[in-house]
């Protein structure tokens, strides 16, 4: 009977104790998150305005606004465009990752150069790659200009070409970490499997095809998923490289939000594009899930 | 035999097409630097000049009083030192209890916690600037601090998966011996997980140091900029004049810490891309 006791007081005291200790992390749960998504939610039906002063319900009207509007769109399209970024990433990471998945002298080095644009400073690459794009006295033009003889493009100031410009970067900065996941998914496939195909007379092109493509699915998907997430998000590179672009061809969701919100200050229309893109996120990343069962690998055949 | 020169021949190949691969990579950098050390005329002369000549400090030494680059490192790092000191323990502590100890309703709690990360930060952002602004903190350092000191989802998602790999027996012969939870927290579980700790610290020192979209809202004044305001608006001064070298120079100066990050603790970054993107 006593023992009992002992041991709820024990029990009791291990989960005050607990508590106490995820008590941080859920304060900011609910205040930062919880508390401020419901505020986001009502201000998204108001006309709230902090220059004007305002902030009357308006029911959806802020929503009807932002759908009808055409801007609103042309950033969404800008946006999908851009995310061509994320198969093409995928691609030649997947080279790279192959390649230097073997005993070799200087992989690390390699390595090492292939992520460096991942950790660099934010800023600093956008206003790096805004000189080399620049049109008259870019690196680039000149080296096309030296070399063919042609002049390039202007790869920022061309509504046709900025997108295609943005995309390169893209690619440059997010393929060093794509190469590395690549590279721990391929160390995660059972040597076994490929002593399967050399024992049925397979080659290393049966191997590449049966083997190491199919069961790198998991590591695509989660690629995928967290590239569409972020790419949904993209804001920092357009806002300082192009601004919004000659006839807004640079302006993504996040952006036609800032500028409602941090131009216009209508900040119930910013919160109605957030809440817009939240939707949108969660249904691409719902028919992610539902549709991944067909294709990606789970381990159980 | 035949085996082995195969095999040489496929590395001689791959170290071919990776080495222009690695140069093509490299070549933006290569011109961050090579534009650094230039005067103004030289940075703009055709054919482009990659090995600089002369070769000049002058960017280095004036870009400090151009553009509040010190002031910026210096804000970055006001903010990033309390966030990282008690983000990482509360993340830690948070962490422990899910992974190690009894809680009423523990799933629940740790799903409703993981489930906050599918809503994009900008849907609370606009409130929380309303907010801040009403208390009189925009442009103070408190709004980009305060959430942050109470935790970091992702990271203590990621410790939680690391400690369920430290052994409970660790922590049943702590109590037989009578150690209370913050005993047993300080002392055995901190120091187990130093490398995730080291691991995480590092990645979100970075996502700090790059943050942009939160001090371009909440910070006004120039005194106040961290140092991706401060480059910028380098560059907004600097870029009318051509002054391109000073804003490649200023670009160097801010990668600085985050490379030698990156070189010194290598390491931490594969390890910690390998547990949190593939096995959680």
């Amino acid at each position: 009977m006593e023992k009992k006791g002992k041991g709820n007081r024990l029990k009791r005291s291990e989960r005050r104790a607990g508590m106490l200790f995820i008590a941080p992390i859920y304060l900011q749960f609910i205040v930062f998150f919880l508390f401020f998504m419901a505020y986001s939610l009502y201000m998204s039906l108001t006309d709230w305005n902090i220059l004007e002063g305002t902030q009357n319900f308006i029911g959806f009207e802020n929503f009807k606004q932002i759908l009808t509007d055409p801007l609103f769109w042309k950033s969404l399209w800008n946006t999908l465009y851009l995310m061509l970024g994320i198969p093409i990433g995928m691609l030649f990471a997947m080279m790279a990752a192959l390649a230097l998945n073997r005993r070799m002298v200087g992989k690390t080095v390699y390595r090492v150069i292939l992520y460096l644009p991942a950790v660099s400073s934010t800023v600093a690459i956008a206003l790096l790659w805004r000189w080399i794009y620049n049109a008259e006295y870019g690196v680039l033009n000149m080296l096309i200009e030296q070399f063919f003889g042609v002049k390039g493009p202007n790869w920022l100031g061309d509504p046709d070409v900025v997108k295609i410009s943005l995309i390169i970067l893209g690619v440059w900065r997010g393929m060093g970490n794509t190469m590395l996941l690549f590279l721990a998914g391929l160390q995660n496939i059972p040597k076994e499997y490929y002593e399967v195909v050399d024992v049925s007379g397979g080659n290393a092109w049966h191997k590449l095809t049966y083997v190491t493509l199919p069961m790198m699915s998991p590591t695509y998907f989660y690629v995928i998923i967290t590239g569409v997430i972020g790419g949904l998000q993209a804001f920092g590179d357009q806002f300082i490289i192009t601004g919004l672009g000659p006839e807004h061809s640079a302006m993504t969701v996040v952006y036609y939000l800032w500028e409602k919100g941090f131009a216009e200050y209508n900040m119930g229309a910013a919160c109605a594009v957030a809440w817009v893109l939240s939707i949108f996120i969660f249904v691409i990343t719902l028919i992610q899930f539902k549709t991944s069962k067909s294709w990606v690998y789970d381990g159980n055949g | 035999m035949k085996v082995h020169t195969k095999q040489r021949l496929t590395n001689a190949v791959i170290h071919v097409v990776m080495t222009v691969v690695a140069l093509t990579m490299l070549f933006p950098f290569i011109w961050m630097l090579s534009t650094s050390f230039k005067d103004k005329m030289h940075a703009q002369i055709f054919p482009p000049q990659w090995i600089p000549d002369p070769f000049l400090l002058d960017a280095y030494e004036e870009v400090w009083e151009v553009a509040p680059l010190l002031s910026g490192i210096k804000n970055s790092l006001i903010i990033a030192i309390p966030v990282l000191l008690f983000g990482t323990l509360s993340s830690a502590l948070a962490a422990f209890a899910f992974a190690k100890m009894d809680l009423p309703k523990k799933n629940l709690l740790f799903m409703a916690l993981l489930s906050s990360m599918m809503i994009p930060g900008v849907v609370t952002m606009i409130p929380q600037y309303v907010v801040w602004g009403n208390m009189g903190l925009v442009d103070t350092f408190i709004p980009l601090i305060v959430p942050g000191t109470l935790g970091n989802i992702t990271m203590m998602f990621f410790f939680r998966q690391y400690l369920t790999s430290v052994p409970n027996a660790l922590i049943d012969a702590a109590k037989i011996d009578g150690a209370g939870w913050f005993t047993i927290f300080g002392r055995i579980m901190l120091p187990a997980m130093k490398p995730a700790i080291a691991a995480q610290v590092i990645f979100w020192f970075m996502g700090i140091w790059n943050d942009f979209m939160g001090p371009l809202i909440y910070l006004d004044s120039e005194e106040n900029y961290t140092i991706q305001l401060a480059l910028r608006l380098l560059s907004n001064m600097s870029e009318a004049t051509s002054e391109y070298p000073m804003i490649m120079a200023g670009a160097v100066i801010s990668c600085l810490p985050l490379l030698v990050l990156y070189v010194c603790f290598q390491r931490y970054f594969v390890d910690s891309m390998v547990v949190s993107g593939i096995k959680g």
